[in-house]
């Protein structure tokens, strides 16, 4: 008896202490606080062969196999069902969504965007169907990916007999991550579309939703032509995403290069979506069991939580860079023309003619060593997040000399500080990009570096993913002339506006321009 | 089902309809629309692909100043209003909708007759709950399905209570040719061009596009004058949304692409006597899931919003038909519940005015 009362106590205990934490996350000065959700009702349709709603339920039996249904019978107790968010809906959907065949890259920014698309749903109680109207979920998807049925009917992914179609979704979903506007927690209403040539359109009533030039996706390549035809072009291109991953202008195969190729889904979701930023999901089951999800709920410690922001502030994209050969003679310089987006949370705004922010570069050898680099070209006096994108040309005249071989020419975008220091964004958590670019002798060159062993002042320790450790302020640059010249890119009509969702209202909440932390000023 | 069980299916099927092509009675008129011509089109006699290629753009271009006309008069109701009716056509000579409906038996479905004169519903099989709907062409050939009767048939009658015993494997459908000589059996896989009395067989290939996989085809349908075929197929492989839809001009054998703005075309209806197609498309960014209507000009691929036209919900499901002279169209005007479903449905049509 004692025991049973005991465990009575023990659970209204953390009952009550699970309801008190819940409330503590859930009101803040009054305000809700958003916490991913993990189960959605759907209402389950036969679907038309292109994905639209018939309006007819499918009925729950085994012998329900009409399109959208599931393929091999509906296989829900009821209908409309709630069904898990990661291992039960998204599993499915995003397959249904994108070919699978497209990069890992691409499906994890694919994720990312439907399962923000989903959580918006959710925080609004909408009871969701299967339908193209919202996401194309059709029940048995993931498991048509492969022959085997996994040996983890519950979370499939945790399955040791995955096929490779399978475990490659399975790894695009492993790091669940969502998108809200950098000025709330609330999830994005992350629209997608399957394809739109040259630039994305915008949905008036969604500012995460503006319009974005997208180079990459052209109609002047021929047979790769971008092809907008029944897309509506708002946020995220899936064609486009799955050609800057890939590098080539053409989405399904590697034809037409283009000159520039991204590295992360993080690149693909903030050039899609303005002024966003990335938050943590619910942990997956199979990285965290009950006993991890609960001690992380109570924890106060540094590990990341779901609902916290996991991605910087300070942000750019290169969009094009022309002007960049493969392989150069030794001590040639360079001029690139590079088109670069804002795709940060904070306008990059300056007061003088000098500009504030540039765009910067070093060499580097094959060895990893960083070299000095005496040029950049100065930006726009006010870039907005996501668009319009931005042209500069620069100019470097410090190619190195010698001895030939592969160096990396690795461009960031830094900014002057007020205390008059030189801040790169690679060293506040975004990438920087980077050309492997082969040197040959030149005839007359003595093999040697252009200043040998001197790293540049105000060069970042490294030009790699930042990872969690204290911004490195560097010391002022000295003895360079800025770059002239640089003008923004103009001559693009904004695309108009598409039916909003039913209900919705514009969005009116202002885009924060004043960067609080960082400490990005111009020198008056 | 696989390529290889598909290509097996399209063989029985061809076999079948040839051995029953050669039965039919000969009293229907040819088509006057010269698509004999074709047949100097198709490379290969009983393989390889069609020799179909894009319409030259100068062509296109030239041409691209007609624009179609199509009108509808005051909507008017068909007297039926209950449990919602798909239509799969308005059928010669009795002037019947040929339609589905839900049947009180789970996981079945009721194909009918319904008369718009009487509004009586007349029953003349009950079948597998279906995408696909039946057919009904010129010569009463009645073209459905059954489940487990593994290959296509055709049926010899004008007698509906006889052509409903007539059925085609759920995966693979027909669209045939007005007068019976020609057809297309596809499934989202392929589609196979044959071509009877010249003994022609190819593969229908204008869903390749190339350095990526064959793009789906969702909806083949043969135009009434014989000329042309409507091709629609999903923009990509394994995506669910944007649609292409491909006109194929059978006589001059060449192929273009029509957009409707920036629409997904969901339908494709022919107008009988005319080159002309009624298409339904949708926002795919709106959540309502209504289709306006537009009208297509096949020769040219010029598009024009239809005068007076309603806006349907997923009438590539309901079904939209004109009667055989052209000069009416029916539609299943379904309104979805707020939570959309549809529970409750009607049948109207329109005067058709075609300038």
């Amino acid at each position: 008896m004692n025991r049973i009362r005991a465990f009575i106590f023990c659970v209204m205990t953390f009952g009550l202490l699970t309801a008190a934490h819940a409330h503590a996350r859930v009101r803040i000065d009054g305000d809700a606080v958003f916490l991913p959700p993990t189960h959605i009702g759907v209402r389950v349709m036969r679907l038309t062969a292109n994905g639209a709603n018939s309006g007819v339920l499918c009925e729950v039996s085994p012998d329900e196999k009409s399109f959208g249904c599931g393929a091999a019978g509906y296989p829900f107790a009821v209908n409309p069902v709630t069904v898990t968010i990661e291992s039960e809906y998204l599993l499915n959907v995003v397959p249904q969504e994108m070919p699978i065949g497209f990069s890992v890259i691409a499906l994890e920014a694919q994720a990312a965007a439907a399962r923000s698309f989903t959580y918006w749903y959710a925080r609004r109680g909408t009871l969701i169907n299967n339908s193209i109207s919202y996401q194309a979920f059709i029940p048995g998807k993931f498991a048509a990916l492969s022959n085997v049925t996994p040996d983890h009917a519950d979370d499939p992914c945790r399955s040791g007999n995955l096929g490779i179609r399978q475990a490659k979704l399975c790894g695009a979903m492993k790091n669940p991550r969502y998108m809200t506007r950098a000025d709330s927690d609330i999830p994005v209403f992350a629209q997608y579309s399957a394809d739109w040539p040259n630039r994305t359109v915008t949905n008036e009533y969604h500012k995460a939703l503006r319009a974005v030039d997208d180079p990459v996706s052209n109609t002047t390549n021929g047979a790769c032509i971008s092809d907008g035809t029944g897309s509506h072009g708002h946020g995220m291109s899936q064609n486009g995403a799955n050609r800057w991953v890939r590098g080539f202008q053409c989405a399904y195969s590697a034809r037409a290069p283009w000159s520039v190729k991204w590295e992360t889904a993080d690149q693909i979701l903030f050039h899609y979506y303005t002024g966003i930023h990335l938050r943590a999901a619910t942990q997956p089951q199979a990285e965290a069991g009950f006993l991890q999800r609960l001690l992380a709920l109570f924890s106060s410690s540094g590990a990341v939580k779901p609902g916290d922001v996991v991605s910087p502030d300070w942000r750019w994209n290169p969009l094009r860079i022309d002007g960049v050969p493969s392989e150069i003679a030794a001590g040639t310089p360079l001029a690139l023309n590079v088109q670069l987006q804002n795709t940060g949370v904070y306008t990059w705004t300056c007061t003088d003619a000098s500009g504030c922010f540039s765009l910067g570069y070093v060499w580097s050898d094959a060895a990893g060593q960083v070299f000095t680099s005496t040029a950049w070209a100065s930006l726009p006096c006010t870039v907005a997040p996501g668009d319009p994108s931005v042209q500069t040309q620069l100019k470097i005249a410090d190619t190195p000399t010698g001895p030939a071989g592969i160096y990396t020419l690795t461009l960031d975008v830094r900014a002057n500080t007020a205390d008059g220091n030189l801040v790169w964004f690679s060293e506040q958590g975004w990438l920087a990009y980077s050309i492997p670019i082969t040197l040959t002798a030149s005839a007359g060159i003595e093999g040697h570096l252009p200043s040998a062993g001197a790293v540049a002042a105000g060069t970042p320790a490294a030009f790699v993913p930042f990872v969690g450790s204290q911004p490195m302020i560097s010391t002022p640059e000295t003895g360079t002339t800025p770059e002239t010249g640089t003008t923004p890119e103009t001559g693009t009509t904004p695309e108009t506006g598409t039916t909003p969702e039913t209900g919705a209202t514009p969005e009116t909440t202002i885009m924060p321009t004043q960067p609080p932390a960082l400490n990005i000023r111009c020198t008056p | 089902m696989n390529r290889h069980t598909f290509f097996a299916l399209l063989v029985v099927a061809g076999i079948v309809v040839i051995v029953i092509a050669g039965l039919l009675p000969t009293d229907v008129p040819a088509s006057d629309s010269g698509v004999a011509a074709s047949v100097a089109t198709v490379d290969t006699v009983g393989q390889g692909a069609c020799a179909f290629v894009p319409a030259p753009p100068a062509a296109r271009a030239a041409r691209a100043a007609r624009r179609p006309q199509l009108k509808l008069g005051e909507k008017r109701d068909l007297g039926w209003s209950g449990p919602p009716i798909r239509i799969a056509d308005w059928i010669e000579p009795s002037s019947e909708l040929l339609v589905v409906a839900q049947s009180a038996v789970p996981g079945r479905e009721i194909v009918a007759l319904f008369n718009p004169r009487s509004s009586a519903l007349r029953t003349l099989s009950e079948r597998t709950v279906a995408q696909s709907l039946p057919m009904w062409s010129a010569r009463a050939q009645a073209l459905d399905e059954k489940k487990d009767q593994g290959f296509a048939a055709l049926a010899q009658s004008h007698d509906p209570e006889a052509a409903s015993a007539a059925y085609v494997n759920p995966e693979l459908q027909i669209a045939a040719e007005p007068n019976g000589d020609r057809f297309i059996a596809w499934t989202s896989f392929g589609a196979r061009f044959v071509d009877t009395p010249n003994a022609i067989e190819c593969d229908l290939v204008v869903n390749r596009v190339e350095g990526r996989p064959d793009r789906p085809l969702i909806d083949v349908k043969w135009s009434r004058d014989g000329r042309f075929v409507a091709l629609l197929m999903l923009a990509d492989f394994d995506r669910l949304g944007p649609t292409v839809l491909r006109i194929l001009d059978v006589q001059k054998g060449v192929w273009h692409d029509v957009a409707v703005g920036e629409l997904a075309v969901s339908s494709v209806t022919w107008v009988p006597g005319r080159s002309v197609a009624l298409v339904t498309a949708a926002d795919l960014g709106a959540a309502d899931g209504m289709d306006v209507m537009f009208v297509v000009d096949a020769e040219s691929g010029a598009v024009a919003r239809v005068d007076n036209a309603p806006v349907l919900f997923t009438p590539a499901y309901w079904g939209v038909r004109f009667s055989p002279d052209g000069t009416q169209l029916a539609a299943s005007c379904v309104v979805p519940d707020p939570d959309g479903v549809v529970r409750r449905g009607s049948l109207c049509a329109w005067e058709v005015a075609l300038p």
